[in-house]
């Protein structure tokens, strides 16, 4: 049994989701900064792994049992840079629109590659995010709460 | 003694090794009391009567051929195992002849399908769930004879049990158990002897009548023919 490549095949199937005008990355393509990529949905780089727990399913020891095995990845969603409109709040509509947009392509997508089950696990922050340079956007935390079976 | 986990526990029904899809394991062994109170006893007075004996494991679903699914899906009877500790030479067994009382496979929608929990109650002439050591627990690929274990010298009827979980596909096994007064040698012929050659899963028991016996008892499988290939065992002694 193994940890990781499950989270590295759940990020590209995530990445791999198809949303109407955001940009959906993987975690060898997080960008170093929001400028000019956004509508942009990628891994948040701190943190991205949280709230990991496993849970013993039957008996065997040394990689003979079978284990549930829960964890949380978390994204950032960049929408659009604040103040790059002419109302403050102009592009806020468009941003709850595209969040949907992301919530139910990961709700319909719940069997992928890499998990036995995924789905929206929250949202939080939305409204201004930070991209890594300190820049503010208009966007949102996702979290995705994931499940995989590891099994001998 | 310190707390032991439970998590290495082997369970062995008909012969399948199911350990990993049994998620909890139960023994039960019950007396019915039989009230014989009289005028003048100072409280109620029971005295034993029947024993029950049942073993429950709730199981994971598999459908992989040799698996779950094809070893429990119609109840039969048959011989149920369980090393709680796991195996080392000598640890404690659990042994019951069952009827198997149930079959449920049972899903949730957020959670992995599941048999539940099967009742294996006591079946024919038995004494119930049989407390007894481990004397063998491997895959070998030819003879094999076995450490002994000290039992203690008594008179005492014997249970022998055999559990084949890998069969091998080459050549034939005879497996038999041994006495003898001291641990390294002296080994005579065979007290008990199964009938099961090794060739397909199963499962069974064999009694000794009661006689005296040894200290040290030990497994010895014997090769026949064919070439080096996997055979998976388990042998169980337990006596009365």
């Amino acid at each position: 049994m193994t940890f990781g490549t499950g989270v590295a095949a759940v990020a590209n199937s995530i990445a791999g989701l198809t949303v109407a005008g955001v940009t959906m990355r993987d975690t060898d393509q997080i960008p170093p900064s929001g400028s000019m990529v956004c509508p942009i949905f990628c891994p948040q780089p701190n943190g991205f792994v949280s709230d990991l727990s496993v849970e013993r399913t039957t008996f065997g020891i040394n990689g003979t049992g079978r284990l549930d095995l829960r964890y949380t990845l978390n994204y950032v969603y960049l929408h659009a840079p604040v103040g790059g409109s002419v109302g403050a709040f102009d592009l806020y509509a468009g941003m709850m629109s595209k969040i949907a947009l992301i919530l139910n392509a990961i709700m319909n997508n719940d069997s992928v590659t890499g998990a036995e089950d995924i789905k929206p696990g929250g949202i939080g922050d939305m409204g201004v995010v930070i991209d890594p340079t300190g820049k503010e956007y208009w966007g949102t935390l996702v979290a995705i709460d994931v499940l995989e079976y590891v099994q001998p | 003694m310190a707390k032991i986990t439970a998590k290495d526990a082997i369970l062995l029904i008909g012969g399948y090794n199911l350990s990993s899809f049994a998620a909890a394991y139960e023994t039960i062994t019950e007396i019915d009391p039989v009230e014989v109170t009289g005028f003048g006893d100072g409280s109620k007075n029971f005295t034993p009567g029947m024993k029950t004996g049942r073993i429950s494991a709730t199981m994971m679903w598999d459908k992989t051929a040799a698996s779950v699914h094809a070893a429990l899906k119609a109840p039969g009877t048959g011989i149920v195992s369980i090393m709680p500790e796991g195996y080392a030479l000598g640890n404690p067994s659990f042994s019951l002849p069952y009827m198997q009382a149930n079959y449920l496979p049972q899903g949730g929608v957020d959670d992995s399908i599941k048999i539940g929990t099967l009742n294996f109650e006591s079946y024919g002439v038995n004494v119930g769930v049989e407390h007894g050591v481990a004397l063998a627990h491997a895959t070998v690929t030819g003879t094999t004879t076995g450490t002994g274990v000290l039992i203690g010298a008594g008179t005492f009827a014997l249970y022998c049990v055999l559990h084949i979980w890998t069969a091998t596909a080459d050549g034939t096994y005879s497996i038999v158990i041994q006495e003898s007064d001291s641990l390294g040698s002296g080994y005579g012929a065979a007290i008990a002897t199964f009938t099961l050659d090794g060739t397909v899963i199963g499962a069974e028991r064999q009694l000794v009548a009661s006689a005296a016996r040894k200290a040290y008892m030990r497994a010895v499988a014997t090769k026949t023919g064919g070439t080096a290939v996997d055979f998976g065992y388990s042998i169980l002694l337990a006596h009365s």
